[in-house]
């Protein structure tokens, strides 16, 4: 199993007061209770689907799981290793090398400062690459892969689209080959017509890599098209969890059966 | 061929030194003393208190303030620390000016003593006035007391909001420890706010005041007068008066949603204007905001005027090495383009 | 006033000496130390001089150099202050007597040996600040090995110009662990880091950091492994004084016409008089 997710829990408040939450907040302090109890396992090949609406904790989960932020409980292992107990620099190792994160904004994940060759080249050289010319061709390589001109290569990121920014995003997080793929909303706060190649990049990287993605959406038509498995959120816990036909065709649950019915 | 180096004569360093001596040696020690704003200045960003020494290096410096600065900072790095005082608590201050904006009318009243605030922007040229007394002045002593007034923070007690966590439990003193980052103990901090250059802290408060920053405050109190100072004595044991020195106090506060919260100023000598952009800016800092005057970094590493003045007069020294460094890459660049 | 022997106490010497072994300790990290305000500006050396006055004992023999040069302003400042508080210390232009040399931006063309301290002058000691504004980031990428982004500065000039277009202060990994700032040095000098016999101090005054590269230390520029660093092109000059090549070369403008100078002003004299010098270069280092 490549990825075990082991009882996640995250408040957001004061640490100090003995929280007593209603309604996923704490009557005493006013803390917020984001997670509670997320647990799934998710193996390479496999891609899984969260979804919920805005505030169910869907992105607040994906970044744990890419270690930007720690949980309050719970266990992450990767290939068997209990990621949250190492120190800051193995776990820094372990997500240049075996992660790749798309935010939902690209602006989180670019330096715009930087060519879109250099922001690709980062993952690179944080890989232990050191040949310039190598490193170059593989950045153009990437970036093409995801239909953006080698001509284009020195160009900032502020002078492309929002679409081909998040493209970018992408290029980068899976230039090292990752294990684990991660992407918080990235068809958002795209258009419909740029939504669709976003989708059918990843469908393509599905194909070609042998990886394990979690695909955090709003929306069920995109998780449809790209998640055999799917957890559902609600208030930051999971109230459904599944196969995505079989979701999405008799959903249990009252908030799922909600979801579902607001796609069709 | 006609290519000799310039050499620097020691002897030649020490004639200028003692030519600059002689263009004041008639200027009087005692005459600086009596231009207050001055020596307090030098006094509060040297961090060393003696009217004597700052007028002596006001004298030395020709009237060059930071410089003087330096000249004091450079010698209080020569004196061996003795003792640390207690904690001084301006309800103790001999008061001979102080107001608040906050409120219309205080305890003790509002003191307005010599000040020219009010007073109007014009060079005195008439020579000829009167010489006033100061008991005719009647501008000290308004109201009965014995110069010592409650903190109008009192009243405000159940409304004021501290960060208990903020408190430093010791003294870090910064001439011996360099202050670290992210978060560095409130003690460091102040002392980094009360030895910075007063124009550098009035700018960074300015731009939080006009917009470009997280508050714009009201003073709740603001004083004026001498603060004594205490050791412990050193073989009884108990506190003892060992003399006052000038200073300015002043405590603004600014509205944080359903909070009050205090910024906190005090310096050495008379300087209200640098103690209400101290205490201004301990409340930017206070703040989490991604303006400048917030930035800890950029604000206390800033701020130090004998540290800045040295690093940007240091551009005089010869660079020719970085420039003919910088200067050989951008040469290979142009030439590799022509071909 | 009686000043103490190096006018620095005794209290604040114990602190420097303290911190100067921890960062021999720790190769290339940088040791914030309570810096003194001394009677010199900061920016004119005040970090050297508190490590030099520190480690100066009563028969040392001192040079002190700028640029290269032993009588230009801040040297003869910093000799002066020397001679006044510390009157049994030898002062000295010759590279090979000296036993502690203080520069400003450069290392002496001769070699320097198992008993002699080059005390460097540092302006920056952060090497990551042209990528990082903040101290607070650049301390966790230290402790997290996390350089990638000076690798990217490099690989972004490349890609643009074709050429790495940092001048002086050529980041460096001290020991196959951390990246320094060998401080404003030209290229020219820092293949003389890699494996010396001497002992490196650098002091920054004004940044109050302490850091040191220990003698036969691994010392090796920030590089592409197909572009490798260039040190600045020497080749065709000679020193107009003393002849000499391959030498490091001031470009001189004077009444219309180009002049190259040699740099190491003792050096240039040592090669005027027939004297032999001690390169770096004589010796294999790795």
């Amino acid at each position: 199993m490549l990825l075990e997710v082991k009882k996640i829990s995250k408040i957001f408040g004061d640490q100090k007061c003995k929280h007593e939450f209603k309604d996923n907040r704490c009557i005493k302090c006013g803390a917020i209770l984001a997670l509670d109890d997320i647990s799934f396992d998710l193996d390479l090949g496999e891609t899984l689907g969260i979804v919920g609406e805005s505030g169910s904790g869907k992105s607040t989960l994906l970044r744990i799981i890419y270690m930007d932020i720690e949980p309050d409980k719970g266990e992450e292992k990767l290939k068997g290793v209990n990621l949250f107990s190492l120190d800051s620099k193995r776990k820094r190792d372990v997500k240049v090398k075996n992660m790749g994160m798309v935010y939902q904004s690209p602006k989180e994940g670019l330096h715009y400062n930087i060519s879109v060759s250099a922001n690709v080249a980062e993952k690179l050289i944080d890989n232990g690459w050191r040949n310039f010319t190598k490193i170059k061709d593989k950045s153009v390589d990437l970036l093409n892969k995801v239909k953006i001109d080698s001509y284009r290569i020195k160009d900032y990121p502020s002078t492309f689209s929002l679409g081909m920014q998040q493209r970018v995003q992408i290029a980068k997080a899976i230039a090292n080959n990752p294990d684990l793929l991660l992407l918080d909303e990235p068809t958002a706060s795209l258009d419909v017509t740029v939504q669709a190649e976003i989708l059918d990049l990843i469908k393509q990287i599905q194909r070609e890599m042998n990886i394990a993605i979690i695909l955090v959406s709003h929306d069920l038509r995109v998780v449809r098209l790209l998640a055999e498995r799917v957890i559902v959120l609600k208030n930051g816990r999971i109230v459904e969890a599944g196969l995505t036909d079989q979701i999405l065709e008799d959903p249990q649950h009252e908030y799922t059966q909600r979801l579902v019915s607001s796609i069709l | 061929m006609g290519f000799v180096a310039v050499k620097v004569d020691p002897e030649k360093i020490e004639k200028a030194e003692r030519l600059l001596k002689e263009k004041v040696r008639e200027v009087s020690e005692e005459h600086i003393k009596k231009l207050i704003f001055s020596v307090d200045k030098v006094m509060s960003e040297s961090g060393l208190y003696s009217e004597d020494l700052a007028a002596g290096a006001i004298k030395q410096s020709m009237g060059d303030l930071l410089e003087a600065s330096f000249l004091l900072r450079a010698f209080k790095n020569t004196l061996r620390r003795i003792e640390y005082t207690e904690p001084v608590d301006c309800k103790e201050m001999r008061v001979i000016r102080r107001i608040s904006s906050a409120f219309k009318d205080i305890s003790g009243g509002q003191i307005l003593g010599a000040t020219k605030d009010y007073s109007l922007r014009l060079l005195n040229f008439d020579e000829s006035e009167e010489i006033i007394k100061e008991e005719d002045s009647q501008i000290s002593n308004t109201t009965k007391f014995d110069g010592k007034l409650p903190k109008v923070r009192e009243f405000l007690k159940d409304y004021l909001v501290i960060d208990e966590e903020k408190i430093d439990k010791g003294i870090h003193d910064i001439t011996k420890e360099p202050v670290t980052f992210p978060n560095p103990p409130r003690s460091s901090m102040l002392q980094c706010l009360t030895m910075g250059e007063e124009g550098a802290l009035v700018m960074l408060a300015y731009s939080s005041l006009r917009g470009y920053g997280a508050v714009h405050p009201t003073i709740l109190e603001l004083r004026q007068g001498y603060l004594p100072l205490k050791i412990k004595h050193p073989l009884t044991g108990k506190t003892v008066n060992v003399g006052e020195v000038r200073a300015t106090e002043c405590e603004v506060i600014w509205q944080e949603n359903e909070k009050l919260k205090v910024g906190y100023g005090l310096v050495l000598g008379f300087n209200e204007r640098k103690a209400i952009a101290m205490a201004t800016l301990d409340l930017c800092l206070q703040a989490k905001d991604d303006t400048p005057a917030s930035d800890e970094e950029f604000v206390l590493y800033h701020i130090d005027g004998v540290d800045s003045m040295g690093f940007v007069e240091h551009l005089k020294l010869p660079h020719y090495i970085f420039f003919a460094s910088i200067f050989d890459r951008i040469k290979k660049v142009k030439g590799d383009r022509k071909k | 006033m009686k000043y103490n022997f190096a006018y620095l106490d005794e209290d604040t010497k114990k602190e420097i000496r303290r911190k100067i072994l921890k960062a021999v300790a720790i190769p290339g990290h940088q040791i914030p130390f309570g810096s003194r305000v001394m009677p010199l500006a900061k920016g004119f050396g005040t970090g050297g001089l508190q490590i030099t006055l520190s480690i100066l004992k009563k028969n040392d023999i001192i040079k002190v150099i700028d640029q290269g040069r032993d009588d230009s302003l801040n040297p003869t400042n910093i000799k002066r202050l020397i001679k006044k508080t510390a009157p049994s210390v030898k002062i000295t232009n010759n590279t090979a007597d000296a036993t502690v040399i203080q520069t400003r931006h450069r290392i002496p063309e001769e070699r320097l040996k198992k008993h002699q301290i080059l005390v460097l002058q540092c302006p920056f000691p952060e090497p990551l600040r042209w990528v990082e504004k903040s101290e607070a980031k650049t301390r966790k990428m230290h402790a997290e090995m996390d350089y990638s982004k000076a690798y990217l500065y490099l690989y972004e000039h490349l890609l643009r110009y074709g050429e790495v277009l940092i001048g002086t202060r050529y980041p460096v990994m001290v020991n196959n662990r951390y990246l320094m700032d060998p401080t404003p040095i030209p290229r020219w000098d820092i293949p003389k880091l890699n494996y010396a016999e001497c002992l490196f101090l650098f002091g920054a005054g004004r940044e109050k950091r302490i850091y040191a590269v220990p003698p036969y230390t691994k010392v090796e520029p920030l590089e592409f492994e197909d572009h490798k660093f260039r040190t600045e092109d020497m080749s065709g000059k000679r020193c107009e004084l003393c002849g000499s090549e391959n030498v490091y070369l001031d470009e001189v403008i004077k009444d219309g016409q180009r002049y190259y100078v040699c740099s190491d002003s003792n050096f240039c004299e040592k090669m005027r008089k027939g004297i032999k010098v001690e390169r770096w270069e004589d010796v294999v280092r790795s």
